[in-house]
């Protein structure tokens, strides 16, 4: 996974805000994220239910019609947010492949997969329908089905949930995008089928020379697969590095809590695990400071008034927003 | 392909099979339900001054003396055999007098069923697609409007605007397709027009409602995420998903249209099955209630054998047995 002389970079946000309809007033659910993906690397984006998590990716992919979304969004080098509706879904769906969480419902159950995986292919690149089909079958076996040819014909309810996800990395996969993304794609999956995706979508990114974007709430997802690792917390950025630096030296107290709620090996059976008390916070009533004080065990009277500011590494590379940081080599205490 | 009519075949026995009982015991009703209604056939054909002696007679030549079920069953026989007696008063075989009429409803029906589909539908397709916006909103408000407008009050505007005062087509009459291929049209068309609203705003709501749902499905976030097209989406993805609900509202109204629209045929004095039922139970014309009460029991189990087998075609996952 090692980062090429001058990756160039895929995909890069800049201070994306989304405001969601509601009422009484609109709910602002992303608060001026940035960050930016380079070719060939990955980077994990984690959080709890109700972070941001997938707001961010529906924002980037321009899912999301009825929100008032700032900032700018560009896919190499292209602003797409800017763009009128019908160019920005064809860039996008050329450019970007996207595996969603849930493989049971993300397929057409009346639709054959071999349309399902060629269709925007066929739309964004005009492949005839025998290029289409060759190249359908072609990523049926590159995603590990048993009998491409035969399957291309087959409706989804043949498929198990592990092979359906198997076919929406193919379909992700069928207009060679520089940008893979995967929302949650194992989290509807038992733990060895998991893996199995995961390892493929490493292989697939590493040999198609992708960006990827992992999108999970599972820590241990990231940990040894993404290079870099953006926690969301809130609808804020609060922590963003390197995913070994983030992991063995976190600085802002949610990505420590986390840590240290992760169940570790070297731990003595039935060793209770660390809990985060308290709920996220409601977004439609957003504390005013750090989104993370009301939870947080060293929070004061500041961290519940004003919003921490980003904090940069001397290195430019790991950033986070924390009044009080955990010190820098410090072991992760609560 | 050929391997797979067996199971169709197979299917559509044991329907028809559970249509039986339904269909004895409707008709079976219908029998002893006559032999309570007030006044009787015999008194009706010989007049108010008939004896009570050639009241008697003309009940045991028609059999109306025997006990309910041995009436039934001498009926019954007689259908098993494609006969359905002969009318009461022009002795007409019921039968032939059925074929004609049904045919007259079930044009009228498949009229007002295709024209109301080809508006619904595609409308709803799109206003589903675009909620909240103009069209959307007075759509909705207009078939709540055509819902809750009872037939008799259809009727009853468009005979005054159509056919008194611009005089484009006739208030009452019919000719038959097969004598006059126009006239039969210029007759249709009134009847038609008075049925479509109703059925169009019923099909309209279920419609949307069911395209609303599917374009909430994740496979059409999918297809958004890989930047198709509006209009390939809707064909493709929303309309078929969404099509074994509508198959189903389809069927309901088919069957109550096809059992004959009263008012409609009544008003228009349209030779349908629903006008001759009407007629035939004012005159006693027993055999002719219980053949049109048979046809639309008929009818029922056919229309839903289709619904079942569209399911099948449409959805992939449902299989025929």
């Amino acid at each position: 996974m090692a980062a090429s002389p001058e990756p160039t970079t895929v995909l890069a946000c800049e201070g994306i805000c989304c405001h969601l309809p509601a009422e009484p007033r609109p709910v602002q659910v992303l608060h001026g994220i940035s960050f930016s993906v380079s070719r060939r690397t990955s980077l994990g984006i984690v959080g709890e239910s109700g972070a941001g998590k997938s707001m961010l990716i529906k924002t980037i992919m321009g899912l999301n019609p009825t929100a008032r979304i700032t900032g700018t969004v560009r896919l190499d080098g292209t602003d797409v947010a800017s763009l009128a509706e019908k160019k920005r879904n064809a860039v996008i769906g050329r450019k970007v492949g996207i595996v969603f969480q849930n493989p049971m419902t993300s397929l057409n159950p009346f639709v054959r997969v071999g349309r399902q995986i060629e269709e925007h292919a066929r739309y964004h690149l005009g492949l005839s329908r025998r290029e289409a089909k060759e190249r359908a079958i072609e990523l049926l076996r590159v995603v590990g089905i048993a009998d491409p040819e035969e399957c291309y014909s087959f409706y989804p309810h043949h498929f198990s949930g592990g092979m359906k996800q198997r076919i929406m990395i193919a379909t992700a996969l069928a207009c060679e995008p520089d940008l893979l993304i995967a929302d949650e794609a194992t989290t509807a999956l038992d733990v060895t089928v998991q893996k199995e995706i995961l390892d493929l979508l490493q292989v697939i990114q590493e040999e198609r020379q992708m960006a990827m974007i992992l999108v999970t709430h599972n820590l241990g997802i990231v940990a040894g697969r993404t290079d870099e690792v953006l926690v969301l917390y809130g609808g804020h950025v609060v922590e963003h590095g390197p995913t070994d630096r983030v992991f063995a030296t976190p600085r802002h107290r949610y990505t420590a809590a986390l840590l240290s709620a992760m169940p570790q090996l070297d731990q003595p059976a039935h060793t209770r695990l660390a809990t985060i008390p308290g709920q996220p916070p409601n977004l439609a009533n957003a504390p005013k400071g750090c989104p993370f004080a009301p939870r947080c065990p060293v929070a004061t009277a500041d961290c519940h008034e004003t919003m921490p500011v980003m904090t940069v590494s001397a290195d430019g590379r790991h950033r986070f927003a924390c009044h009080f940081p955990v010190a820098a080599g410090a072991e992760a205490a609560p | 392909m050929s391997a797979g009519a067996l199971p169709y075949l197979k299917a559509i026995s044991t329907r028809l099979l559970a249509g039986i009982p339904v269909f004895i015991l409707v008709t079976f009703a219908a029998t002893a339900l006559s032999s309570l209604a007030p006044g009787s056939a015999a008194q009706l054909i010989l007049g108010e001054n008939a004896s009570s002696q050639q009241i008697a007679e003309l009940n045991a030549a028609y059999g109306y003396d025997l006990p309910v079920w041995e009436r039934y069953f001498k009926w019954l026989g007689g259908v098993v055999q494609g006969d359905f007696g002969r009318t009461l008063f022009s002795q007409q075989s019921v039968a032939k007098l059925l074929v004609d009429r049904a045919a007259v409803t079930f044009e009228i029906a498949f009229l007002a069923m295709f024209v109301s589909f080809i508006i619904a539908v595609p409308l709803a397709l799109y206003t589903a697609s675009h909620p909240g916006k103009l069209l959307d909103t007075v759509l909705r408000s207009i078939a709540s409007v055509l819902l809750s407008v009872p037939t008799f009050v259809t009727v009853v505007l468009l005979a005054y605007i159509f056919a008194i005062v611009l005089r484009w087509l006739p208030a009452t009459g019919w000719e038959n397709f097969s004598d006059d291929p126009l006239a039969n049209l210029w007759y249709v068309t009134l009847p038609v027009l008075c049925l479509a609203p109703h059925q169009t705003a019923y099909l309209y709501r279920v419609a949307r409602g069911e395209f609303l749902a599917t374009l909430q499905e994740d496979f059409v976030t999918v297809a958004r995420a890989k930047g198709m097209p509006l209009s390939y989406i809707l064909l493709r993805h929303v309309l078929r998903p969404s099509l074994p609900q509508v198959l189903t509202v389809l069927g309901l109204s088919m069957t109550y249209l096809l059992g004959g629209s009263f008012i409609v045929e009544s008003y228009f004095a349209v030779p349908g099955i629903g006008w001759t039922i009407l007629s035939a139970v004012n005159s006693h014309d027993f055999p002719v209630v219980q053949a049109i009460l048979s046809l639309t029991v008929a009818i029922f189990v056919v229309i839903f054998i289709l619904v079942d087998l569209g399911y099948t075609l449409i959805d992939p996952r449902v299989d025929v047995s």
